[in-house]
């Protein structure tokens, strides 16, 4: 599959048209969730989208404070170069830093928006896992998926990392009712985080540190974040009230 | 506070012994060998033959050592930000990675990707792909692109657009982990 869309002399990259279709659909599903509580819909909307700037410009310009003395040299080289690793880890610090502070200056419970962040985080990565093919290791599986020629075909990871997520979300949808304890964000945590580490044992991974990917690690973080927090579960938060 | 930043160590360090057992128990580069050629990471690299302004032919049948191929053009603002890069970062890495920096010559001149070379000093292998087909073959859609193979000839990352100094120092450094 190609990268880009070509329409006239313009190249589009398939990758950002995902993206923004599932943050769409993510940001639908989060304002059909706002509307079942009784909270401030257009403050929370408003942080999560000011985050979601922060995170953007911090992965695209955060190297000025990775490569100051490169940038001072040639500035045209801020337009230029693209985001990083570490950019983007520099943008999910800022980004979350400003979403605590907005969220204690406001006096909005952090576990009811985290719980808010699992109904939009879903949606959107159903839809991303739908439309992004990510081949796993060659299977004579009949639902295989091939790179062109049928000769080899290949596990559709995206294909069944979508279809947990559809199971992760008819289970959390079941327990909206218990939103605003942080538990729903939890157990979508514990459950995004085995089904996605699952399914790296079936797929070429790559990067490794300390002998596991990136993603693996990705995964252990969401699996032991949920973990964790679930030993909370007879936390005495207030839970949201719904309408 | 701190009991349960302790919990969240221990069981993320179990998770990692989990994940690195299964990891080595799976034998990924056994795995691979099967893997047809495509342009992503993962995958084979996919084979080419290109004539270099040298006017030897160079192609990526039986890799001696790593590979970089960087695809570049004389107008591309970026390729000319990246090309001292890639020079002093040849001079670092020689004897360890080899680079081919294929000239997108059907987008390009011969003229201009010779006085390029030549203005930044390229001292491995400038190789003029006239008709378009290798960076057809690749999915280049925007340059520079860079792609980084192992001596067995996977694709073990790419970067599209310049990533910076560092960045790219560290993929170079990246691809002599993976064969030491």
């Amino acid at each position: 599959m190609d990268d880009v869309f070509k329409i006239g002399p313009f190249l589009i990259s398939y990758k950002l048209i995902i993206i923004v279709l599932s943050s769409i659909f993510g940001y639908f599903a989060l304002v059909i969730a706002l509307k079942k509580i009784e909270i401030d819909r257009r403050l929370i909307l408003d942080i999560l989208l000011s985050s979601i700037l922060i995170l953007i410009l911090a992965w695209k310009f955060g190297g000025i404070l990775f490569n100051p003395k490169q940038i001072l040299s040639n500035p045209l080289l801020i337009l230029f170069i693209t985001g990083n690793t570490a950019t983007l880890f520099l943008g999910f610090i800022l980004s979350t830093g400003y979403i605590f502070l907005k969220l204690y200056k406001n006096g909005v419970p952090i576990l009811l928006f985290l719980d808010l962040i699992s109904f939009s985080s879903l949606p959107f990565l159903l839809i991303y896992n739908l439309f992004t093919p990510m081949y796993g290791y060659p299977t004579r599986l009949p639902w295989g998926i091939s790179l062109g020629s049928d000769n080899v075909l290949y596990h559709p990871v995206n294909f069944y990392f979508a279809i947990f997520i559809i199971l992760i979300s008819v289970y959390i949808l079941r327990e909206f009712k218990t939103i605003g304890n942080g538990i729903l964000f939890m157990k979508a945590s514990l459950l995004l985080g085995i089904s996605g580490l699952v399914l790296t044992f079936i797929s070429p991974q790559s990067n490794m540190i300390m002998g596991i990917s990136p993603k693996q690690w990705g995964f252990a973080f969401l699996m032991t974040v949920g973990l964790v927090g679930l030993k909370k579960e007879n936390s005495t938060s207030p839970k949201a009230k719904i309408d | 506070m701190v009991k349960k930043g302790l919990n969240f160590l221990v069981i993320l360090a179990l998770l990692w012994a989990i994940i690195f057992t299964i990891n080595k128990a799976n034998s990924l580069p056994k795995n691979l060998k099967n893997v047809e050629a495509a342009p992503q990471v993962n995958f084979k690299i996919p084979s080419f033959s290109l004539t270099g302004i040298d006017s030897k032919n160079y192609s990526t049948d039986n890799l001696q050592r790593p590979l970089v191929i960087n695809f570049w053009a004389s107008w591309c603002g970026p390729c000319r930000i990246e090309a001292p890069e890639l020079v002093s970062l040849n001079k670092k890495f020689h004897n360890k990675v080899e680079i081919y920096a294929i000239n997108l010559t059907s987008s390009d001149t011969e003229s201009d990707a010779r006085a390029f070379a030549k203005e930044y000093g390229f001292d491995f292998p400038v190789l003029l792909d006239k008709n378009g087909q290798v960076a057809n073959l690749y999915n280049v859609t925007a340059i520079p692109t860079t792609y980084f193979i192992s001596r067995d000839g996977i694709i073990v990352d790419r970067i599209i657009g310049f990533g910076g100094k560092d960045v790219l120092k560290s993929k170079f450094q990246k691809l002599v982990n993976i064969e030491e």
